[in-house]
């Protein structure tokens, strides 16, 4: 309880998301799984159409009022994913899973914290995919197993 | 060691998916009891329980089947016995009713068939509230969607689209 107390509200509001209904019903349907938080990061993985699992490290500050970072990781190595390993498809997966948008740190979506910026157009062409505060990490979470499972993912590069 | 029951829990009035932790073989009552708490507006009418993606109600003096291998159960509180949906895809209409407690993945893969699109086409498109830009997410009960005692809701199928620029 101590430990709860003395945390930043913002750890302390994702923690609380992730223990919540939504993000467990995901998780027991299997289409994304806590691995580690080690504030302000979060280590989630997300299923794919194909059974790969695709790792995410959140970076959460200030959450959920500002949106969130993330960056694919390699969630057993826990390090950066290496680009060989991204996913790979058409259209909508190569353009958000793309490794020379910012030295591969980001995904290419109207919710990532880092690619709105400068994308004032995403606001009115892209209204379902920005960041919402109510929904938090469950929407960002969601938006990417839609990408993942979706007829447009061709499997692992590699 | 106390054997409990673990839900997740929506229903009319419920903004989020619940998790809720029971005693073993919770009754239909004592759901209800708990769904009231967690309901932002109370109803006339008889509430009704329903597992996931099931079309009939659980008898109101029955007891929670038990959920696979374990797993927590899903389940739905609603007044409606049924929901009409309609769904709006390129000028075509397709209409249909369907339990509160059927999930929007599996309203769109219905109404997608419905509509002539096949699974690999269905797969690009996602369901949004008609006249706004709300896309619920996949396993949220379109009961949960539907306020005010009515049971009646409308969509439009919409392409994903993509991002660039």
């Amino acid at each position: 309880m101590d430990g709860v107390l003395a945390m930043r509200p913002d750890e302390r509001s994702l923690r609380r998301d992730l223990a919540a209904g939504r993000f467990l019903a995901g998780q027991a349907s299997g289409r994304w799984r806590l691995v580690a938080v080690r504030w302000p990061y979060a280590v989630i993985t997300v299923s794919a159409s194909d059974g790969e699992v695709y790792g995410l490290r959140f970076e959460c500050s200030d959450y959920p009022a500002t949106a969130v970072t993330a960056q694919p990781w390699d969630h057993e190595a826990d390090c950066p994913l290496p680009h060989s390993r991204w996913p790979k498809g058409a259209s909508k997966i190569a353009l958000a899973f793309n490794p020379a948008w910012k030295e591969g740190r980001c995904l290419y979506l109207p919710c990532h914290r880092l690619s709105i910026e400068g994308h004032d157009n995403w606001r009115s062409e892209h209204p379902a995919m920005l960041w919402d505060p109510a929904r938090g990490i469950c929407k960002y979470l969601g938006i990417v197993h839609q990408l993942l499972n979706s007829g447009e993912y061709g499997g692992r590069r590699g | 060691m106390t054997k409990t029951s673990d839900i997740f829990l929506q229903g009319e009035a419920i903004l989020d998916i619940e998790f809720v932790s029971f005693g073993e073989h919770p009754s239909v009552q004592e759901i209800l009891i708990e769904a009231a708490k967690f309901r932002s507006s109370n109803g006339d009418g008889e509430y009704l329980v329903f597992v996931e993606d099931e079309l009939e109600p659980l008898d109101a003096h029955g007891h929670l089947p038990k959920g696979k291998e374990g797993e927590p159960v899903r389940v739905h509180v609603h007044r409606c016995r049924e929901i009409a949906v309609t769904v709006t895809f390129n000028g075509a209409i397709t209409a249909d009713p369907f339990a509160p407690g059927r999930t929007i993945e599996s309203v769109k893969k219905a109404m997608a068939h419905a509509l002539g699109l096949d699974p690999r086409d269905a797969a690009e498109h996602v369901l949004q509230l008609a006249g706004s830009t709300e896309r619920p997410d996949a396993d949220t009960h379109i009961g949960s969607l539907v306020s005010h005692g009515t049971c009646v809701l409308a969509f439009d199928l919409v392409p994903l689209k993509r991002v660039e620029g």
